[in-house]
Parts: C-alpha cells; sequence; structure tokens
C-alpha cells in the first residue's frame, strides 16, 4: 500500500451539487390510529390481550397502517415523534417496521411542524442502503420518540431529506418522497422502523473507519465521510425503551393459502419481561455479530442467510421446481404448482439449528388475485457461492418470533439472536 | 518494462493515485488492472479462487479475485480465454463506488435498475431486486450492514458458464 496516495482521497471532496427535476408531492397523509384487532391465531394462545402496555399493532396493507396503494407484505406501525422537549409532537402512520434495519428513518414531508436538533455528533449526515439498491440520504436529529404505549425515548434518528446539502456523490439515485408513486424517488412509506438485532445502525465499522462512506461530516455544502461514535449513530429504539428492552418478540397472524387483503399482527416488546411475552420452547440461534445473520440450508448448500420482516418474500437460489416468473415479474418465482420445501437454520458458531418448511407458490397467480397479503411468496436470490436465502415477511406469518438484541439479555441468552 | 508500457503503467498509478478509492478493477477490463491498481490503493486482496471447469487447456474457465476495499468484500470473475472481469460481487456495509466497479457498464446499471426495481407492475419493497437486459444481470440483496450486489456482463462470460461452478 502506498501511503503517499492517501491524501489525495480529498479529491473526493468534489461535491456535486444535485440538481432534481421532478414535482413534488403532498406527503401521505398519516392514517388514523386504531383498526380492528382481529389479529390471527398462529401458534398463539386465547388469553393474549392487544391492548397490554408492551404490545404495538402492526398493519400489514392494512388501511389503518398502510397507505392504500402499498406493495405487497408490507407490515406497517405508526409512532409518535416529538421535538426533543416534547412541545410539539406528531403521529405518523405508513411506517414500515423492519427488523432487517437499525433505527428510525422519517421522511422531512412526514414530519413538517417538528424543529429536532443536531445530535450531539454535530451536523451530520447519513446516506442509507438498502438491499434493493434504493437509497436514503438525510442529517442525523435527536427526536423524542413515543412507540405504542410505553414511555418516549430520546435518541438519534434519520431525517430523509434529499434536499439536505452535501449529498455524496455515491448517494445519487437518494428517494425523495414518502409513499407511493410511479419510479424510484418515492419510498413507498413514509419512514423505516428499525427493530433488528443491532443497536446501532453502522456498529464499529461507521465508529473506526473515517472513509466509511455512510456518514458524513457537514459544513455548508459539502459534507465528508467521518467516523461516529456507536452512541451517536442512529440508535434501534427497542434497546433504548425504559423498561421492556431486552427484545421484540413478532406476534404475526397465520395467512391462509391464496393470500388475504390485509391483516393485524402486534409487536410485543420485551423478552420475559411480563406474562405476554413468556418464551415457551423455543431455539434459539445467534446471530453473527458483524452481519447479524445465520446460515440456512437449501438444497445441500449452506447459505447465509437473514430473517427480516422488511423483505417482502422469502429469497431463494434458483431451482429447478422455482422457475422464473420472467417478464414483467422478473426476478418473482412461478413454480407450476406449489412446492413444499424445508430448509434448515443453523446459528452462528455451527451450533444449534432448526428446520423450518415453508412453501412456495406461483406469485403471477398470487399477484394477480389483488390480495396482498400472502405466506408463499418468493423471489430469486444469487445461486453462485455468495448466494443467500432470505427469510422475509412471509416466515413470520402463524409463530411467534423472538428476537434479542446487540448488548441485552434475557432468559433467552444475550447479544444478538433469533428464537422461534 | 519498455517504455510504452512503462508510459501506460504510470498513467494507470496516476489514475489510481487521483481516485485511491477506486481501487478494483472494472467490469468489461481486463485482469491486469487489478494487480496495478490493488498495489496503488487501499484494496487488499484475500483469495484466488479457480472455476472448476477447465477449458481444453487446462486453464480454468474462469477464475475469481477476491478483494477487500473499505469493509465490502469484492469478487471479480475473470473469463481466462479473453483476460476480461465478466461478473462482480459484492458483500458489506456499501456498495463499491459504481463507476469505478462498473465502469462503461455503470450507465446501463442504473437505467436498468432505474426501469425495473419500482415499475407498477413489479411489486416493489423486497430487499432483492433482479432485472436483466440483453447484455446485463442486475442482482442486489441485503440489508443495512451487509449489502450484497451481482452484475454479469453477459457477452463477456464464457459460454454456458454459470457461477455456481466455483470451487
Amino acid at each position: 500500500m502506498k501511503s503517499n496516495n492517501l491524501f489525495l482521497g480529498f479529491v473526493f471532496a468534489i461535491v456535486f451539487s444535485t440538481s432534481f427535476v421532478g414535482c413534488k408531492k403532498d406527503p401521505v397523509t398519516a392514517p388514523p390510529s386504531g383498526g380492528n384487532s382481529n389479529g390471527g391465531s398462529g401458534n398463539t394462545t386465547s388469553t393474549f390481550d392487544p391492548n397490554a402496555m408492551n404490545v404495538m399493532p402492526v398493519g400489514i396493507n392494512h388501511p389503518s397502517y398502510c397507505s392504500s396503494g402499498s406493495y405487497v407484505n408490507k407490515p406497517c406501525v405508526e409512532v409518535t415523534i416529538c421535538n426533543v422537549d416534547g412541545t410539539s409532537c406528531t403521529t405518523v402512520g405508513d411506517i414500515l417496521l423492519d427488523t432487517g434495519s437499525y433505527g428510525l428513518r422519517i421522511f422531512k414531508q412526514a414530519i413538517p411542524g417538528l424543529n429536532l436538533p443536531q445530535s450531539s455528533a454535530g451536523n451530520i449526515a447519513q446516506c442509507m442502503e438498502y438491499g434493493d439498491g434504493s437509497k436514503q440520504w438525510g442529517p442525523i436529529k435527536q427526536a423524542r420518540l413515543q412507540l405504542g404505549k410505553m414511555s418516549p425515548i430520546t435518541l438519534p434518528v434519520q431525517v430523509i431529506d434529499y434536499e439536505f446539502p452535501g449529498m455524496d456523490e455515491n448517494c445519487g439515485g437518494a428517494e425523495k418522497f414518502p409513499g407511493q408513486g410511479s419510479g424510484s424517488d418515492f419510498a413507498g412509506f413514509n419512514g423505516i422502523l428499525g427493530v433488528g438485532v443491532f443497536q446501532s445502525d453502522c456498529g464499529n465499522y461507521c465508529a473506526s473507519n473515517a472513509d466509511n462512506q455512510v456518514y458524513f461530516r457537514c459544513s455548508g455544502n459539502s459534507c465528508q465521510s467521518t467516523a461516529v461514535s456507536t452512541q451517536n449513530q442512529v440508535q434501534n429504539p427497542i434497546g433504548m425503551l425504559t423498561s421492556d428492552n431486552n427484545g421484540v418478540v413478532m406476534r404475526l397472524p397465520t395467512i391462509s393459502r391464496g393470500g388475504k387483503a390485509s391483516e393485524i399482527g402486534y409487536m410485543i416488546f420485551g423478552i420475559g419481561t411480563r406474562p405476554n411475552n413468556q418464551p415457551g420452547t423455543v431455539t434459539r440461534l445467534r446471530a453473527d455479530p458483524n452481519y447479524g445473520e445465520v446460515t440456512t440450508v437449501f438444497g445441500g448448500k449452506e447459505l447465509r442467510s437473514f430473517i427480516d420482516t422488511g423483505s417482502n418474500a422469502y429469497a431463494i437460489p434458483p431451482t429447478r421446481n422455482l422457475p422464473n416468473c420472467d417478464r414483467e415479474l422478473y426476478g418473482w418465482m412461478c413454480p407450476d404448482t406449489v412446492q413444499s420445501l424445508n430448509a434448515s437454520m443453523i446459528e452462528f458458531g455451527n451450533g444449534k439449528s432448526k428446520t423450518v418448511a415453508f412453501r412456495v407458490d406461483n406469485f403471477r397467480v398470487l399477484f394477480n388475485s389483488g390480495r396482498a397479503v400472502f405466506s408463499e411468496n418468493a423471489f430469486e436470490s444469487f445461486s453462485n457461492i455468495e448466494g443467500f436465502f432470505a427469510w422475509g415477511l412471509p416466515f413470520y406469518f402463524g409463530k411467534l418470533v423472538y428476537q434479542g438484541i446487540e448488548g441485552q439479555s434475557s432468559s433467552l441468552g444475550s447479544g444478538e439472536f433469533w428464537a422461534f | 518494462m519498455n517504455s510504452s508500457r512503462l508510459w501506460i503503467f504510470q498513467l494507470t498509478i496516476a489514475i489510481a493515485t487521483l481516485f485511491p478509492n477506486m481501487s478494483f478493477a472494472t467490469l468489461g477490463e481486463k485482469e491486469s488492472s487489478i494487480e496495478v491498481l490493488r498495489k496503488a490503493s487501499r484494496t487488499e486482496r484475500l483469495a484466488s479462487i479457480r472455476s472448476r471447469r477447465s477449458l481444453p487447456s487446462g486453464q480454468p474457465e474462469f477464475t475469481v479475485q477476491v478483494l477487500k476495499n473499505s469493509g465490502t468484500e469484492i469478487r471479480e470473475y475473470i473469463n481466462t480465454s479473453t483476460g476480461k472481469i465478466f461478473a462482480v460481487t459484492w458483500i458489506g456495509h456499501r456498495t463499491p463506488p459504481t463507476a469505478a466497479l462498473l465502469g462503461s457498464y455503470a450507465q446501463d446499471v442504473r437505467t436498468l435498475e432505474r426501469s425495473e426495481r419500482r415499475s407498477p407492475q413489479n411489486p416493489r419493497g423486497s430487499r432483492t431486486f433482479s432485472a436483466q437486459n440483453q447484455r446485463l444481470v442486475v442482482t442486489r440483496s441485503g440489508h443495512p450492514r451487509a449489502l450484497r450486489g451481482k452484475v454479469i456482463a453477459r457477452t463477456l462470460a464464457p459460454a454456458g458458464v454459470s457461477l455456481d461452478e466455483i470451487q
């Protein structure tokens, strides 16, 4: 390595002043709170109280929680976000509930009345990128957040704002608008609530590496990649709650074959902290501390894999009986008949494993039904040595999925894990 | 090294010096660019892998260079017959700078992603994205902290090759 090259990295200080063309759209109005609580059954008990203190409803393509025209298998929540002094609050719906990311990101357009201060790290912005290549640019702010009936907490969040000055060149194409619309400028939601297995959204990589290209320190119209301590990164709210903060339980209903128009499920805060979150007989699978993933064995191959409410399908390597739908549904799987399959999840460190049965049906048929909530839809993943398997939202239906968080512990163990 | 090759070498070093983040070679270009650029930048080589299938000459059909650049692992697939990089894949905290990684294909990939990712008929929201045209196959997936991508230049790949065929 030639260290005399390094200083020339400042060539990258060139700031691209991005002038986007396009019409502005009014933010999607927050759906009203409430919604009926006709939660599904699954392997759940009849004594479950959806109004308990540590329970938050999750609407899956439900009109009380998701904007109309939402993409299929979209779990939505509403959150209340306030100025840090509590002087002004807004309740915002159409927030994607996401166990594959970490922390709250919310569109500027969805919180017009709030005036959020910089975080203690100063004038910091972020380019957050997602698995499908979509990106979000905007500053890190301190906000007061209330989840369900839990006590409010104050924490760093990202305000999604493509107009925030100094957008990094590699964040080009960042989403501009909340809600639905055609083209990649529209995110499809008002924000994302990341409640995955990590406490911070970038961890030691961004804390120890100034050239992380995820966090940027901004001055005037210019932003430079910068290291940000894990505490000053966008924080997973679960670990910051004042009680019931050692994990979450997802309780999503069973979805019958062929799908449903919409459903209601629940997120329960805490593991073993109250009668409604006591784990029964479950297998706990540790996630790896780097990627937050487990190994899945499918079709004789060992694949890295993640468990994720924000993925709206299984993602499976192509196999003979799972042909690509092609044409307008390229990438989705369209088997001739429904396929009953098995895969085994192995925890990090090659410890315990658990076999999961699942089914994949013809997505063109499902999609053309006009329904929106499916438990048997799959997308094609990689087939090569870096192949992977995603346990998306369909995995969650009809079971209780316990999830531990970095830095926390419960009767199921400490740190990052899933148990079901 | 003759003078013209030396000149090219120096030019390449100069380019690498100006763009230290662009420290891996580019889709569609020659393999030799990997080593020159790697040495001039913050990219380490982790491994080299040979394809399982061989050419009649006994050489592997393709080789894979495994590189690491700023928290992201990059694999570059080189067609032995042409010496050109026909596919790139990555996993890590961020997508490598696409201008450097995809070169002349970058705009094609961007166009394909914009046209396909969120067309009304293709229900978005998946953490996975796939699209193809006659020149390219583009796949992405993962989640924050573990973003994955794969771009294959179809016309540069060995005939009938499957990326499964890696040792």
